[in-house]
């Protein structure tokens, strides 16, 4: 009998184990393939041209490391855009999302000026982050964006 | 005592003590595995919305490295001549001012907007000009005409004091300026529209300036090419009341638009919209039929991608390139008496790379007529995409 209970125990405690763990891990999304689809298979006013390398210039205070993924309307007349940031680490995730509101703030401001109609878009602005990585997505389909991010 | 059941006490008593040392094992790693499994998880997929966080500018080493490297291949402009202890003073009549939950300022009868200063991102911008000029050295003379704002020139002196954090403008542009590298001709006006502090050179109701605080800085930028502006009296005045501009408020008196035409009566110019469409326009446009919030679009057909300006009774084929935003709108019919033609560039809207363009078209100058407030925003990334 006693042997019996502490098997029992024992697999109670094993049972235990296994589902601790499996609660305890969260999922974390293929970033390539989550920016890929945000990309190719979300609407955007115009086509998006890939303004990576200028991207430092719009988000100022980026941690160090940062890598920064940026595709922008060009011309101006239009606030859709796709970027994703992938942090050097996990520490720096909270720092990235402050320049991103940052940046956010500022395309408010200018849309306020110059392009009020543009200003529903950038309050339904997506903001998702995953891991090292923070997406931003400006576009009126945000109801693809959302798919996206939760089919991943 | 049976020897046997000695032994089987024994053997049970070795038996029982392995089983509870299993069971604080197994308790052990699972209690390891719980712990660490909450403290090292990734966090879920989570979407969140903008909230106002404050940020810290990334640094850029170009401007330094552009400061280092350029040399002065353009004159020293003369030494200015407006004395700060020249400055009228300047007193608000209530003595007082309330900030709204825009943040905006409400002195008297005017509303303005702060305007802060990022260090960080005003050295991009200088990068940017800095690598224009050093890009253009030789064939075009870089000129950078900053543009302060209303914070900076017609906040009462009484007022100052009591503002928490005041940004002084002059320093902040001086900052820009140092920034830059020498083959920059720096077109400092900030003192000289200091000395016109009291007169109408701000709106009240909207945040530009008036094409009177647009002249003096043409002053300014006529003594740094050592050229001689036409003056007011040289030019027809149209004038357009009722005007509420960007930052007009309940209650609040409208504002006069005053507008000056070209000195030159047969300069012209053709804008292309952000549609590709191309139109002949006038100049000075009378706006006195137009909504009240758009008088400020006299000047120039407001903000397009790219607008000509041809000037016959100039006929050395001088090319001047202004890249500008909406503030520079009002320079426009100042600025096109001195070239045969001027190509005006919002980079806010245009395609294209600057440094390629004024090789192309030959300009003997290319103005950045920017304001205060642009090199500390996200504008300096659309800046960035224009010189390459």
């Amino acid at each position: 009998m006693k042997k019996c209970l502490c098997i029992i125990q024992v697999l109670v405690i094993i049972l235990g184990i296994f589902t601790f763990s499996a609660c305890g891990k969260e999922k974390t999304i293929d970033a390539e393939a989550a920016f890929k689809a945000l990309l190719n298979d979300v609407t955007y006013a115009k086509e998006l041209t890939d303004v990576s390398a200028n991207a430092p210039y719009w988000l100022s205070g980026m941690p160090d490391g940062a890598e920064i993924k940026m595709y922008r309307v060009a011309g101006g007349s239009y606030s859709d855009q796709l970027i994703m940031i992938t942090a050097k680490s996990s520490n720096d995730v909270e720092a990235v999302k402050a320049s991103v509101n940052a940046y956010l703030a500022g395309l408010k401001k200018q849309a306020e000026l110059y392009k009020p109609e543009e200003i529903q878009k950038l309050e339904d602005a997506v903001i998702f982050d995953s891991g090292k990585n923070v997406f931003v997505c400006i576009t009126e389909d945000t109801d693809t964006v959302n798919h996206i991010f939760e089919d991943q | 005592m049976n020897y046997r059941n000695k032994s089987k006490r024994i053997g049970t008593k070795k038996y029982g003590s392995g089983r509870a040392f299993l069971c604080v094992v197994a308790l052990l790693i699972a209690a390891m595995t719980v712990l660490s499994s909450c403290g090292g998880s990734e966090k879920a997929p989570a979407k969140s919305t903008a909230s106002d966080i404050s940020y810290e500018p990334i640094s850029t080493d170009s401007a330094d490295t552009a400061s280092d490297t350029a040399e002065a291949v353009t004159t020293t402009p003369p030494a200015p001549v407006d004395d700060p202890a020249d400055f009228p003073p300047l007193n608000s009549q209530s003595g007082t001012y309330y900030s709204d939950a825009s943040g905006l300022l409400h002195i008297d009868d005017r509303v303005l907007e702060v305007c802060g200063y990022d260090e960080d991102t005003a050295a991009n911008y200088a990068s940017l000009v800095s690598k224009a000029a050093d890009a253009l050295a030789g064939s075009t003379n870089v000129y950078c005409l900053l543009i302060p704002t209303a914070y900076g020139i017609v906040v009462p002196d009484d007022i100052k004091p009591q503002l928490d954090n005041y940004y002084d403008q002059s320093a902040n542009m001086n900052d820009v300026f140092s920034k830059m590298s020498a083959n920059v001709i720096k077109a400092n006006c900030f003192n000289h529209l200091m000395m016109h502090r009291d007169e109408y050179v701000y709106f009240r109701t909207d945040h530009h300036w008036t094409q009177l605080g647009a002249y003096y800085a043409y002053e300014t930028f006529c003594q740094a090419k050592g050229v001689e502006p036409y003056t007011l009296d040289q030019r027809e005045l149209s004038t357009f009341d009722g005007f509420y501009g960007t930052l007009a408020q309940d209650g609040q008196a409208p504002d006069t638009v005053f507008a000056y035409h070209p000195h030159s009566q047969t300069a012209t110019m053709q804008f292309t919209d952000k549609n590709g469409t191309t139109l002949d326009w006038p100049i000075i446009m009378d706006v006195s039929d137009w909504a009240a919030s758009s008088k400020y679009n006299t000047f120039a057909a407001g903000d397009n991608p790219m607008t000509v300006f041809t000037n016959p009774e100039v006929t050395d084929g001088s090319v001047g390139i202004i890249v500008k935003e909406s503030y520079g709108n009002a320079l426009l019919p100042l600025i096109v008496d001195h070239y045969a033609t001027v190509y005006e560039i919002d980079y806010r809207y245009w395609q294209g790379n600057l440094i390629s363009f004024a090789n192309e078209v030959g300009a003997k100058d290319l103005i950045f007529a920017n304001n205060m407030m642009m090199v500390s925003s996200i504008l300096v990334g659309d800046l960035s995409t224009v010189i390459n």
